[in-house]
């Protein structure tokens, strides 16, 4: 079996002395992990790193084995965050959560696409915590749990929508909401088009959201905690007043 | 396995075996290069780790392997003690010392912060460093951990952690390496370089 495909570096551990496992959202095919030969040496170490982009060319004799790729890198890859504590938080947050949500060998190019967007906003600090608000809410809708924002669950209105359901993921305006305010999440406007502004507060409301539902939806079913990575986003953010 | 060895000298085979750079078959050839050389190489060899086991310890000052404790390094009149140089593994030490060119003290980590990994600061000997930055001596911390995410989120919180502690934080430069030509380098490296240039 053999396939290229464009893909992002989620993570890579070594594997004996001059190998590596690496964990790859492609394009086509979603997570795929393969051995990756001289994956320890100089010129292979700088783009396995989470984050790079790379073409990869995977090759297995047959569909069941582990198989392997070859990589080669894509631009500058995650270096140029590294003077960004933050976007290299937010950075390393995505490719747990991806890596930690999506089920491998199964076609996701949505996810792809929502990685690829986020990533290319990193060196915006304005701007890319609303987008990786946007990308989780990306990955729920690839695993077939999206939010459903469009209207009121409740009285099938589309406008002052400010709440969503934490059972059902769908939004509920301020007036049906009202009795159960404090059992609502709150919907941040940006989440609900392109042209709603951020206000403060919202990145954070956002991040409740998504975590709510990825960690009901995606990572409690697996009897895992969200990733480590980021729950430490959300307190630099917090930190960084960015919340 | 050594089909005709006895357990002794198998046993000795499968731990060489598991050493870097060493596989079974060269464990093979190092095992009887051990018992052709006896007197030169088997006993000195065993005499010398077992001096090791029994001596090596982590420097309670800077988290470097020595015999002794304080350190070769943090004992050394003669070191700059208003230098820390920060390092993730004794290996990187070992490194910044090869080079001849750092006469101040370090300090060991002992690993790097990973969010992917879930290793936190709590894990690393972040807090004797604080300490260590905050004697009245020190003037400068030196950040020499790797240029990667994981190196550069820790270089991150370490200058978070040191703000308070009234010392110059710096970091290692990166760029093109010495003999490197720029056809082979990767992108991120040329940018990098790109980014930090300097009046020739």
């Amino acid at each position: 079996m053999e396939f290229e495909s464009d893909a992002f570096v989620l993570s890579a551990r070594a594997h004996g002395e001059t190998g590596a496992i690496v964990d790859l959202l492609t394009e086509e095919k979603g997570r795929w992990v393969a051995h990756v030969a001289g994956g320890a040496s100089r010129r292979m170490k700088p783009f396995l790193q989470p984050g790079a982009r790379v073409i990869a060319r995977f090759r297995s004799r047959t569909s069941e084995q582990l198989g392997s790729a070859q990589l080669e890198p894509v631009g500058e890859g995650p270096a140029a965050l590294f003077d960004d504590s933050l976007a290299l938080a937010g950075l390393a947050a995505a490719a747990a959560v991806a890596q930690g949500a999506l089920p491998e060998r199964e076609p996701h190019p949505g996810a792809f696409l929502a990685f690829e967007a986020l990533a290319s906003t990193f060196h915006i600090p304005e701007v890319w915590p609303a987008v990786f608000v946007r990308f989780e809410a990306g990955l729920l809708e690839e695993l077939g749990f999206g939010l459903d924002l469009g209207k009121c669950a409740a009285t099938g209105v589309v406008d002052d929508l400010v709440y969503v359901s934490p059972r059902t993921g769908r939004a509920v305006s301020r007036d049906a909401g009202a009795p159960y305010a404090d059992r609502m999440l709150a919907l941040p406007p940006f989440m609900l088009g392109a042209q709603a502004g951020l206000a403060e507060g919202e990145v954070g409301q956002g991040l409740d959201l998504t975590g709510h539902f990825l960690e009901q939806f995606v990572f409690n079913p697996m009897n895992r905690p969200l990733p480590p990575a980021r729950m430490w986003l959300v307190d630099k953010l917090g930190e960084a007043g960015r919340l | 396995m050594a089909a005709s060895a006895g357990p002794e000298i198998e046993r000795l085979i499968s731990l060489l075996a598991k050493l870097p750079g060493m596989g079974p078959r060269s464990a093979r050839r190092a095992t009887l290069a051990l018992l052709k050389r006896r007197d030169q190489l088997l006993t000195p060899l065993a005499d010398a780790l077992s001096e090791a086991a029994a001596k090596v310890r982590a420097c309670s000052i800077c988290g470097a392997p020595d015999t002794r404790d304080p350190c070769a390094i943090c004992s050394d009149p003669a070191r700059d003690a208003a230098l820390i140089c920060v390092v993730e593994e004794a290996g990187a030490l070992w490194a910044m010392e090869r080079t001849g060119s750092y006469r101040g003290r370090y300090h060991v980590l002992g690993g790097l912060l990973s969010a992917l990994d879930g290793v936190g600061p709590e894990a690393l000997g972040v807090a004797p460093l604080v300490q260590r930055a905050s004697h009245r001596d020190v003037r400068e911390v030196i950040l020499a951990l790797p240029a990667t995410v994981d190196g550069q989120t820790t270089a991150h919180y370490l200058t978070d952690r040191l703000v308070q502690s009234d010392v110059s934080v710096t970091s290692l430069a990166r760029g093109v390496p010495v003999g490197g030509e720029l056809d082979w380098l990767d992108d991120g490296t040329i940018a990098q370089a790109l980014r930090a240039r300097r009046p020739a």
